[in-house]
């Protein structure tokens, strides 16, 4: 189930400080860049996120500051969000029954920064003052998403893998994350699939040797021998095992009934 | 984007994804893309 992670490589810089956090993660991915198996670097969150930055002014500019501007201002906030987020309205039919009606502009309409400074912002349905009469909007970025774990702001990489086992990778991502050096203080660096992925693997090569260690006392109870049953535990037997399991299949069995031309000489001389 | 190959695709998998990320990185080189399993995880 990939373990909440999209991808089977995921590196997370964990602490207090997420600008800490994101000059250490950075230092990883450089590092974690130069293994040419790993694919589809990237944050798993963005981090500049392109934002309107609006800031409203205490004082507005524009007629209505000759009547307690600044107080009106203030309703800028909630009418801001009207627009995206719509006018909710109840309506009854009858009695009983009702429904919620929600009106908004398409974000879509909303493209330019104009349009948002174009917003009309007082409560009484007046087309003025504006919101860029009241506030100025500027281009901004933030973070996309800010993940936490235990409290503490999360920031991680996510990577992809190609041509390489997971297993095998992983000592490579190990040593870039050495490479990186250590981690600041109150700061940890945490792989997401990797320790998982592992201790799966360990788990079932315990339950193998587990498996062949109470199997080997009955196959020694079956053949009344020690060496017998070690035999058809090891890996030659499997593998002999197999080629004549390869043998019986069609293709091989017609290549089988040939005899080698050492054999027929041998059968001639016996005739 | 959510991508369903067909049956009949002549490419899959790896070989794929890795034709697709040398041609739209040459069509569009500001952008950056990945290739997700398009799992019940990642629609949660």
């Amino acid at each position: 189930m990939s373990f909440g992670s999209p991808t089977p490589v995921e590196v997370a810089v964990q602490g207090t400080n997420m600008a800490a956090n994101r000059v250490y993660a950075q230092t990883i991915r450089g590092e974690l860049a130069k293994i040419p198996e790993l694919r589809d670097l990237r944050l798993a969150r963005p981090l500049d996120y392109p934002t309107l930055d609006i800031t409203i002014r205490s004082r507005p500019r524009g007629p209505i500051r000759s009547h307690s501007g600044g107080r009106r201002a203030l309703h800028s906030r909630g009418h801001l969000l009207q627009p995206f987020h719509g006018t909710e309205l109840l309506a009854r039919s009858g009695e009983r029954n009702g429904f919620q009606i929600q009106v908004e502009i398409p974000q879509d309409r909303i493209q330019p920064a104009d349009d948002v400074r174009n917003i009309p912002v007082m409560k009484d349905g007046r087309s003025r003052p504006l919101l860029g009469d009241v506030a100025s909007v500027a281009n901004g970025t933030a973070p996309g998403m800010v993940e936490r774990y235990n409290m503490q702001r999360v920031v991680s990489y996510t990577a992809n893998v190609h041509g390489e086992p997971l297993g095998r990778l992983a000592e490579k991502v190990r040593e870039a994350l050495k490479r990186a050096g250590e981690s600041p203080r109150g700061m940890t660096v945490g792989l997401r699939q990797i320790p998982v992925f592992e201790e799966t693997f360990r788990g079932l090569r315990t339950g193998l040797l587990l498996s062949m260690a109470a199997i080997f006392p009955l196959l020694a109870a079956n053949f009344q021998s020690f060496r017998l049953s070690a035999l058809s535990c090891s890996r030659r037997q499997l593998l002999s095992e197999r080629q004549s399991a390869n043998a019986g299949s069609p293709r091989r069995r017609s290549r089988g009934r040939r005899e080698s031309p050492r054999l027929r000489k041998a059968g001639a001389n016996r005739r | 984007m959510k991508v369903a190959l067909k049956p009949t695709a002549p490419i899959r998998g790896e070989e794929l994804f890795e034709q697709l990320r040398t041609e739209l990185l040459k069509a569009l080189p500001s952008c950056q893309f990945t290739f997700e399993a398009g799992d019940i995880v990642s629609r949660l």
